[in-house]
């Protein structure tokens, strides 16, 4: 079953977006199925148990249990490969 | 001279993709990609204009029958910032933002009187508001231009001072928050910091985040916030329960979809401001910068999260107590975390005093925010947002109430001397931040070489 992403920031407008189609084409080329949703961080404090990953440009509540990947890095170009790395790996298991 | 006012008369969601498009090409993004973005971002305009229709449309009757019910004047529909930053790339002087906040970064940076490389040119739309409201207050098309030159300025030096907070409390290093809506509001933190301290018993309170953000969470979620005030206002106004329910989804509808309307131009201008980006980098190579990035980054922090929390029932109460404001708060209650979140690292992450400064300064920004919304609402209509007759004005708190607005505003009544006066104070602070940095790197030498 392909596994769901949350794509969040503090608006679900601005930065996420960015992240969006940064990673949809990450999977692709890599051909790794997984739905991705954009969403923001007020609203992910209720829907969290829906997602089996988070990918956030910003701090994410200490309550959120599923897995969090900051993709900050992925805005500045410095580390991104490494994130997107850790995204891969997340999404293997 | 005639194209230029031809393609202006076409309106923002067609003038808005041929400028997107010839900018495109000038930063060197190929014909394909500049055509599609600036299609993409004429399209996130006609869909930010059809939820903005809806949200005045169905929530400005009830606005005017709560007015007639309670005698509460609040009569302006806060449309929130997803609005107004449309409303600014669409007017004149937005169409040039991304040129001018480009080449005013670029020379401060040749000049050494900024640190911050601000490659979120989505974000220049702050300057485009200020320069929009100038054109249409001044009826002068130069002095909106030169508005957005000086607040370019403002922004720069101000996300410079703020980075330091950045990195410490936010804990992202060699990043800066060039944005028009939360780096003023530190200048006001700063001495509402000292105050609480110098005031005994007041200096220890403090509100834990977690057990507000774990009560209160489920209010912070933008659609189920709009449920809750659309009925509310609905009941305010007097109406049946069919109507109430009615205004509750809409305006749940509102919150869910204005963000996703947003994306959609975001994600036109997306391409466009990498090519950009990419280009201005090379320019700088090798040189120690802040790269200017969204505040989006830290609203998510559990002190700005719980703050946020507490200030929406406290604005609304506010907005409708303080004698003067006829702004009804409501697209941008969950645009308050920009609006704190470089206060909260000035108090360390107190609850009590954020919410406290931040409602002190959300207060006096309604005035604001009630003083331009005539400005507001015809720059709007400049920007083809279609109103029916007799309609409600509109404004918004992000950046209607923000104090960098009055400041440009109120500069611009004096003229060219008040514009230029604002500019020079905010380039001697960078030219002393300049020196002071300078000094600092200095010493820092010494120490080692001892």
């Amino acid at each position: 079953m392909a596994k769901k992403i949350a794509v969040i920031c503090g608006t679900g407008a601005a930065t996420s977006t960015i992240i969006m189609s940064k990673l949809s084409k990450f999977l692709k080329e890599k051909e790794i199925n997984a739905q991705t949703t954009q969403s923001n961080v007020n609203a992910i404090a209720n829907s969290y148990k829906d997602f089996d990953l988070i990918v956030s440009t910003t701090h994410v509540p200490n309550s959120v249990t599923t897995k969090t990947i900051n993709a900050v890095p992925i805005l500045t170009g410095i580390g991104a490969d490494k994130v997107f790395a850790e995204i891969e790996e997340e999404l293997k298991e | 001279m005639a194209i230029l006012e031809y393609i202006v008369g076409l309106g923002p969601s067609v003038m808005l993709p041929v400028i997107i498009f010839l900018f495109g090409l000038l930063v060197k993004a190929s014909p394909s990609t500049a055509f599609r973005s600036g299609l993409i971002v004429g399209i996130g305009f006609v869909g930010i204009n059809l939820v903005i229709g809806l949200l005045v449309n169905s929530l400005g009757p009830a606005a005017k029958d709560m007015v007639n019910n309670l005698g509460v004047d609040l009569n302006i529909i806060d449309v929130g910032w997803p609005a107004t930053s449309a409303i600014s790339f669409g007017s004149t002087v937005g169409a040039l933002a991304i040129p001018i906040g480009l080449a005013v970064n670029m020379v401060m940076l040749f000049f050494g009187l900024t640190k911050t490389l601000n490659v979120d040119l989505w974000n220049l739309w702050h300057v485009a508001f200020t320069g929009a409201l100038v054109s249409i207050l001044t009826g002068s098309l130069a002095m909106g231009i030169v508005t957005a030159f000086v607040h370019t300025i403002i922004i720069l030096v101000l996300a410079d001072l703020t980075a330091k907070h950045v990195q410490d409390y936010y804990g992202y290093p060699n990043i800066s928050f060039p944005h028009g809506t939360s780096t003023p509001y530190y200048l006001i933190a700063l001495p509402m910091n000292k105050l609480f301290d110098a005031i005994p018993g007041v200096r220890n309170i403090k509100a834990d985040p977690d057990t507000i953000q774990k009560r209160l969470g489920v209010f912070g979620e933008p659609m189920v916030l709009g449920l809750i005030l659309g009925a509310f206002i609905g009941v305010l106004a007097g109406w049946n329960v069919q109507e109430v329910l009615l205004l509750g989804v809409q305006m749940a509808a509102v919150m869910l979809l204005l963000p996703r309307v947003t994306a959609i131009l975001m994600e036109g201008l997306m391409p466009i401001s990498e090519a950009a980006g990419d280009l201005v980098k090379k320019r700088f190579p090798n040189r120690d910068l802040y790269i200017g990035m969204d505040s989006a980054l830290a609203v998510g922090q559990p002190a700005v999260i719980a703050s946020t929390l507490l200030l929406i029932p406290i604005v609304l109460g506010i907005a409708a107590f303080l004698p003067g404001n006829r702004v009804l708060p409501f697209a941008d209650l969950v645009t308050i975390p920009f609006i704190i979140c470089l206060m909260v690292p000035v108090f360390r992450g107190n609850v009590f005093r954020t919410v406290v400064t931040g409602g002190v300064a959300i207060g006096l920004g309604l005035l604001i925010a009630t003083y331009i919304s005539p400005i507001f609402t015809t720059a709007a209509m400049n920007a083809g947002f279609e109103f029916p007759q007799g309609t409600n004005q509109i404004s918004s708190l992000v950046d209607g109430a923000v104090p960098t607005t009055a400041i440009m505003v109120f500069a611009s009544k004096l003229g060219y001397v008040g514009l230029l006066g604002i500019g020079l104070i905010f380039l001697v602070v960078a030219f002393y931040q300049k020196k002071k940095t300078a000094k600092l790197e200095a010493e820092r030498k010494e120490e080692y070489s001892a």
